[in-house]
């Protein structure tokens, strides 16, 4: 039988990469290894509760320790500061437009369709463990999926210049935001 | 466009300064950290535990103010 210990410093070994690459991605340095540090504080303090498959639990706290840094730090903006942060190197002016409209497209997003579409194209968790991320059912995710994807579509669809090249056809004018939308 | 393509133009504006793990935590450090929670208590009852909840308590909201424990969990 493994001791606290052991069992934690195999949780710990084995997830911290994907824990502070999650949080890397989605706040500056400085917060990030506080957010890292208090995430595995978390996991220890609480090791009895944390599930076989700890990763998901895991990015679920680290993303209450970041949303609780935002409030004392009195920022909301602090994922779409992260983008324009991004170290990319565009090829071409093109692929830097292009960019630009999707940084763009996901901070129009309400925050629970980003942590959906980012948990997945970012974080490379399913849908079933994106909802224990999240705290939420697959269903709940799925939808909010499905809401970004086609917002994301209406957004670069009328700013994209590769869309645009492509031939991409845009949907009816109707608002980014439709009055169906999520904002919980 | 599809989902794919739709998926690799998020992925493309991921920070690509997040995989730098090495450099925010230096294996030294790491190790450091690890030694230092598990100084800590084991098993302590954290703000937005399920347990912490139906306690309620005072204890718990004194644990939150200290600055020591993530609390007020969302």
């Amino acid at each position: 039988v493994k001791s606290a210990e052991q069992r934690f410093e195999e949780l710990y070994e084995t997830h911290f990469a994907r824990v502070s690459g999650y949080v890397l991605a989605r706040t500056d340095w400085h917060s990030a290894a506080e957010a890292v540090a208090q995430t595995f504080e978390v996991a220890w303090r609480r090791l009895p509760d944390v599930p076989l498959e700890p990763l998901p639990w895991l990015l679920g706290v680290a993303r209450r320790v970041l949303a609780d840094q935002r409030r004392a730090q009195g920022r909301r903006d602090a994922l779409f500061t992260r983008l324009r942060q991004t170290n990319t190197t565009p090829a071409d002016e093109t692929d830097d437009e292009l960019g630009e409209s999707i940084r763009a497209a996901i901070a129009q997003l309400s925050p629970l369709q980003q942590e959906a579409l980012l948990l997945i194209s970012w974080d490379g968790l399913s849908e079933r463990e994106a909802a224990a991320a999240l705290g939420c059912s697959r269903g709940a995710v799925a939808l909010r999926l499905h809401r970004a994807r086609r917002l994301l579509r209406v957004a670069l669809s009328r700013s994209s210049p590769r869309d645009k090249a492509l031939g991409q056809k845009s949907p009816a004018a109707v608002p980014v935001h439709a009055s169906t939308e999520e904002h919980a | 466009m599809n989902r794919d393509d739709l998926a690799a133009l998020v992925r493309s504006v991921r920070p690509s300064d997040a995989d730098r793990v090495d450099d925010l935590f230096t294996r030294t450090r790491r190790d450091e950290l690890f030694n230092e929670i598990v100084r800590t208590p084991y098993g302590a009852q954290t703000v937005g535990s399920p347990r912490c909840g139906r306690t309620g308590g005072r204890d718990c909201a004194r644990r939150a103010s200290d600055g020591r424990v993530p609390g007020g969990v969302s």
